[in-house]
Parts: structure tokens; sequence; C-alpha cells
């Protein structure tokens, strides 16, 4: 048996090119299905699991996919603007509490929410440091955000302009950190959260100012009309809230016309998760409720059917391996009759001749099924973090 | 239902998937804290209303400390994040609160009690507003807010209160409802009161100590010239004259707060005739209702005496 594994091994060691190529062919066809399988799966539990924690969605007429993705994973570009008196009709119904998010701006790369102290207790987030955000202008940013812009309690944190060329446009608002959330392994680890009031002031709804009344403003003052002090543009205003400006900022106009993109209705029973969704479908037209779990569902059964397409094309792939395979064994041991009769010229009975050329297709297989099921336990372990990286880079 | 839009999503919607590769955080539809529920409010009679509507089943809280006017508090951040963890928040509505605007509370939370009698707030006169360009929208001025003092107005709160109490906790709505009938009997009965002294007033000239009277004398029809007088601080002379060359036969002085003894007889002096009448925003060692009751039992005697 010792001659036959030196043989073997001599024979596959002076092979090794050709059978380097069938192992990484047959491990292919056998890794790609499971692994697509499991990426699949797992992309669909991670979502189902934020929809399933959020079975209710409210926002603008329009995409329920587009509104569940933006409500759930803030990645909205262009989110449909909803005004805040939705937020006290919610909460009119008696059926659920109501939390606003406002996901439109962003400090580089990372969504700043605006929503409600709620958010953090709904969604069971910790801080890992900090405080929670109490005053305008505070935010909390989620451990993501901390890591990679190397950001910590203190530090502040600036909005980007929402583009550019916009010269005329809102200043960036510089916020400090007052608190860093814990790990959570949700979007919010990468989000940047302030109080909705905050990023009505990003968005320039609400901005603090010198006191016109003052006598260093007079020559930002066009007139006086009554009670009302009209005043131009060159108004100096604060890019930052300080304690000491806290008081000068204030809102035009009534919040209840001011934007946000969604609501997170939060029943406190099936109930009344149920009478709420009666209500909105049947009295109103001019907002939407999603059910969060059936969208992403609906959007998972188009992924499943694409993967099914990509499991097909595999199969027939696999086939074409596979007879690409038996035909490279086949001529193999044609190449080997030579072999052969040399063997048993030499004594080797034909039992042995047949282990000796079984070798060549037992060590592929083999080999190539142990490939396989370890690149299998590294996808189901890595493959979903790999895949991340490799997106998003 | 899905369109070629909609495929064009899938990248983002693996994308967004794999942001977290752990077990995401169950959503808590309850409070985080192990903290037993309490109730914030923050002026005296809406503290009283609170406690009178939920009893002994939940703590009330008044974060104002006493030395300070709960008009002019201005919340620390400990304060804050002690607000932020309320089941409820009572606020009074018509500008009493003006911190509310700049800080993180969860508008569900929030309770603003005069809100349903938005319409019958008064505006402050003189109060500057702005407008950035002349198309700019107006920065609001100011409220009187002293709402309470016009007691249909204090029923409006103390039944916004109740409301959200019995929202916030439907299994205690029947026992809310009942303490709530009693609370607007005993609110009804100090409304009878101020209108009979206002009918023994009619005719009289009304001064008052500060600018806090103002629903009171449109309720009551008790109009009158407020001035800015502190009852522990004495005016000066310039003042005093000022107050004696505008006086008449029968002015009343009605003050916010006991005067100091050194006022009160100059008071005297001029034959001045003076109340307090406390509209109780502080908290004290009487309650709203005992102060409220204490106001008309002044008022009550200065009828005697005037009859």
């Amino acid at each position: 048996m010792g001659d036959l594994f030196y043989l073997g091994s001599r024979y596959i060691s002076h092979h090794r090119a050709k059978l380097l190529v069938l192992i990484f062919a047959i491990t292919l066809v056998g890794w790609l299905p499971v692994a697509i399988q499991i990426i699949v799966d797992q992309t669909a539990e991670q979502l189902l699991e934020r929809a399933e924690n959020t079975p209710l969605v409210i926002g603008a007429p329009g995409s329920p996919l587009e509104l569940s993705l933006g409500s759930l994973y803030f990645r909205a570009k262009t989110p449909a603007r909803l005004n805040y008196s939705e937020v006290k009709k919610v909460e009119a119904t008696g059926y659920a509490r109501a939390i606003p998010l406002y996901y439109r701006f962003r400090a580089q790369d990372y969504p700043i929410v605006g929503t409600s102290s709620d958010y953090f207790s709904y969604r069971g987030l910790q801080l890992a440091s900090g405080r929670p955000a109490a005053l305008l202008g505070e935010a909390v940013i989620g451990s993501k955000v901390a890591e990679t812009m190397s950001l910590g309690v203190g530090d502040p944190i600036i909005s980007s302009p929402e583009s550019v060329f916009d010269l005329a446009g809102v200043y960036p608002l510089k916020m400090p950190v007052v608190g860093v959330l814990a790990p959570s392994f949700s979007p919010d680890d990468e989000a940047v959260f302030v109080d909705v009031k905050t990023t009505w002031v990003i968005q320039g709804l609400g901005h603090g100012h010198q006191d016109l009344n003052r006598q260093e403003a007079v020559g930002q003052v066009l007139k006086r009309e009554g009670g009302n002090l009209v005043a131009n543009a060159s108004v100096r205003q604060f890019n930052t809230i300080t304690s000491e400006n806290l008081d000068s900022f204030h809102f035009h106009g009534e919040s209840s016309a001011f934007p946000i993109s969604a609501i997170i209705p939060v029943a406190p029973d099936d109930k009344s998760a149920a009478l709420l969704l009666g209500h909105f479908q049947e009295e109103r037209e001019d907002v939407q409720i999603v059910r969060s779990r059936r969208v992403i569902a609906q959007l998972l059964d188009t992924v499943f059917t694409v993967r099914d397409y990509i499991v097909v094309g595999i199969a027939v792939v696999a086939i074409a391996t596979a007879t690409v395979a038996l035909l490279v064994f086949y001529l193999s041991l044609r190449l080997r009759s030579g072999e052969r009769f040399t063997l048993s010229r030499i004594g080797a009975s034909r039992l042995q001749v047949q282990i000796l050329m079984a070798t060549e297709v037992v060590f592929v297989l083999l080999f190539s099924a142990a490939l396989a099921a370890l690149l299998i336990a590294l996808t189901r372990q890595y493959g979903i973090s790999l895949m991340q990286q490799l997106l998003l880079a | 239902m899905f369109n070629f839009r909609h495929y064009l999503l899938l990248p983002l919607c693996f994308c967004v998937a794999l942001v977290g590769c752990g077990q995401e955080q169950k959503p808590s539809h309850k409070r985080a804290e192990a903290e037993k529920p309490y109730i914030v409010a923050v002026n005296n009679p809406l503290y009283y209303f609170a406690d009178r509507l939920v009893g002994d089943r939940v703590e009330v809280r008044l974060p104002v400390p006493d030395e300070i006017d709960p008009a002019q508090w201005q919340p620390s951040v400990d304060e804050l994040l002690q607000l932020q963890g309320a089941e409820l928040v009572l606020l009074n509505g018509a500008g009493y609160s003006p911190w509310v605007a700049n800080v993180s509370l969860a508008s569900g939370r929030v309770v603003t009690t005069a809100e349903a009698a938005r319409p019958s707030w008064i505006e402050l006169e003189g109060q500057m507003t702005h407008s950035h360009g002349p198309e700019g929208d107006h920065a609001h001025g100011g409220y009187a807010f002293t709402t309470w003092m016009d007691m249909s107005l204090a029923k409006i709160q103390a039944k916004a209160a109740a409301s959200s109490i019995s929202s916030r906790w439907p299994q205690w709505s029947d026992d809310v409802s009942a303490k709530l009938n009693s609370l607007l009997a005993d609110i009804d009965d100090l409304d009878r009161g101020y209108r009979a002294f206002a009918t023994i007033a009619v005719g009289r000239q009304l001064i008052y100590s500060h600018p806090v009277y103002q629903y009171f004398e449109r309720a009551y029809g008790l109009e009158g010239h407020s001035l800015h007088w502190e009852p522990d601080i004495m005016p000066s002379d310039s003042q005093w004259r000022k107050l004696s060359d505008g006086l008449g036969s029968r002015a009343l002085f009605a003050w916010e707060g006991e005067p100091s003894i050194e006022i009160t007889a100059r008071m005297h002096a001029l034959g001045l005739q003076f109340v307090v009448i406390d509209p109780g925003a502080r908290r004290s060692e009487a309650d709203w209702l005992s102060l409220q009751r204490a106001n008309l039992s002044r008022l009550q005697a200065l009828g005697n005496i005037g009859r």
C-alpha cells in the first residue's frame, strides 16, 4: 500500500499544474452556489431583522421601498418631505407615539439623523461615553463614525453642504459631540444623531444672529415696520451653537410646517398598530403608511429570483466543468496506458493498477471538496463583511 | 410593484444589510431607565393639577428651585436629561418656557397644556419681531403667559393634563376622569369667587405690581395699569411720585406677594389700599388651590371693608 501511495504522490507531484487547474475549477463550481445562498440568506436576515424591529413607517406618498430603506437605513439621497405636523397627528390618534426622522443632511459620508430622544430607547441604543443630546446643536455619533473620523466626546462634527456650488446656501453647522454610542451592529453605528430641530438649523429654517436691536446692528437693518425689524442679508449668523449664543437661536415660521423625512410610529400593541394602519390607509391619501417587513420581503423576493437565475447559470457551468473534468480524466487514463502496461509487467496486480489510476480522480475530488468546504465556512463567517468592503470600495 | 429603478436598488440593499454583521439590538418599546416613571411640570399650577390627578401612582416633579420664578427658569443639562426621562412633561404654553425651543425633548412626551386655548393667548404689545428681507417670515413676539389666572383657561390646562395622563396610562382613565371632575369643580369655585369680587370692584382704579395679570384682567373685567415693582424692593422716590400723581380716590394696588414693611407703610401713608393676589406660580408650602383660596379670602375681606 505504501508503494501505491508513493507512486500516486509522485504522479500528483509531477502533474501538479494540471491537477491544480482541475481542483480550482471543481472547487469553484462546488463553492459558488452555496456561497451565493449564504450571502443572500444573511443579507435577507439582516434586512428583515431591522424591518421586523420597525414594523410601520409613515412618509410622504411615493415609493414604499425608498421610504423603508430611507427610514431604516438612512440611505435615501433625496428623501420625500413630510410636514412635522404629521408627528402630532399620529400622536393625536392615540394609537402610537411618533418618532420623527429627518435624514436629508450628511457629515462627510455619514447621514445626520434628526430625531427625538425616544429613538434611542426605542432602538435600545446605549452610550459608550458621554451623554444624550440635550441642547440644540449637540450631536451623538455612532460607533463607526467615532472610529473612522477619530471623534470623541468634546470634538466638533461639521455638517456637509448639500452642494459646493451653492454659495448663497446655508453655512455648515459645527456641532459638538456630546455622546458616542456603543456598537449596535446596525446602521445606527454609521449615523450622526441630533435633535430634529438641529437639522432645521442646518437647513436654515432656524438660526442665531446678533441682536438687531443693538447699536452695532444698525447697518444690517433695512427698515422698521411697526414692531418688526426688516434685516438685510449681511446679518452675521452663528455657525456653531454655544451656551452663550443658544438663546439667540430661533425659528422663522411655524414648526408644524417644517420638514421631516419619515415617522416611526411606536404602537404599544398589535391592536393599536392595526388600528393606526387602518386609520392611515382609509382616511389619509396625502401620506403613506407602509409595513416595512412586507416591503423588504418583496424586495427580497426579487433578490431571491436573481439568486435563482445565478444558481441555474452556475449549475450549467458546473455541468460543463464536470464534463471537461471527465474528459481530462479519460484522456489522462489514455495517456497512462503505457504506465499501466509497465506496472503489470513488473508484477503489479490488476487491483493495484486500478487503485493507482483512481488516485488522481480521488485526490482531485477530495481536495476540491475539502477546499470548497473551507471556503464555505469562511464565507459563512467573513463573506458578508468581505462583500461589504468590496461593494463599499 | 417593482420597476427597473428598484432593481438598481439591489446593490444598495446588499450594502445596507452588510453594514452590520453582528446581532442588531432589539428595539425597546419601554423606557430603558430602571427608574420609576415620573411626570415633570414646569410651574406650580401644573404641578398641582398633575399631582391631584395621578395621586400616589406616579411621582410628579417640579424641578425648578424654590428661589427661582418658574417663568425665568432655565434648566441645566442635568435637569434637561431629567426632563427627557419623564413620561410626560407638562408645559404651560404661551411662551412660558421659551427654552423649550432650543432643547431636545420628544414631542410625544411634551404636553403644552394651554395649546387648546391658543386663540385666547394675549399677544404682548411693544414686542419687537424681525424678518430677514421684506418677504421673510417673521419671528414671533411674545405672549402673556400667566394663563391659569383666567380660571376658564386653568380648566383647559387641567383637562389637557388629564387627557395626556389618561392617554399614557389608559388603565387609570376612569379614576383620572373622576379626579378631574373634582378639580374642575374647585376651579369653578375659584372662578365664581373672582367674578363675585369683580362685581364689587367695578369702577375702582386697579394698579398691578407686575404685568402678570393680563388673563385675570380680561376674564373678570378687572383691567388696570401694570408696573414693574417687586414686593421686597423699595421703589424709588420718583416711582412713588409717579404713582401718587396718577392715583384716584378708589385705587387698589394688587401685589404678587406680600410687600415689605417699609413698602406697606408707604402705601398706608399714601392712603392706597392694597391686596396680595398671588398667581401661585412658585412652589410654596401651601398648594396652588390653597393659594388661590387665600387670594379670594383677601379679596372677600377687601369687599367687606369696601362695603
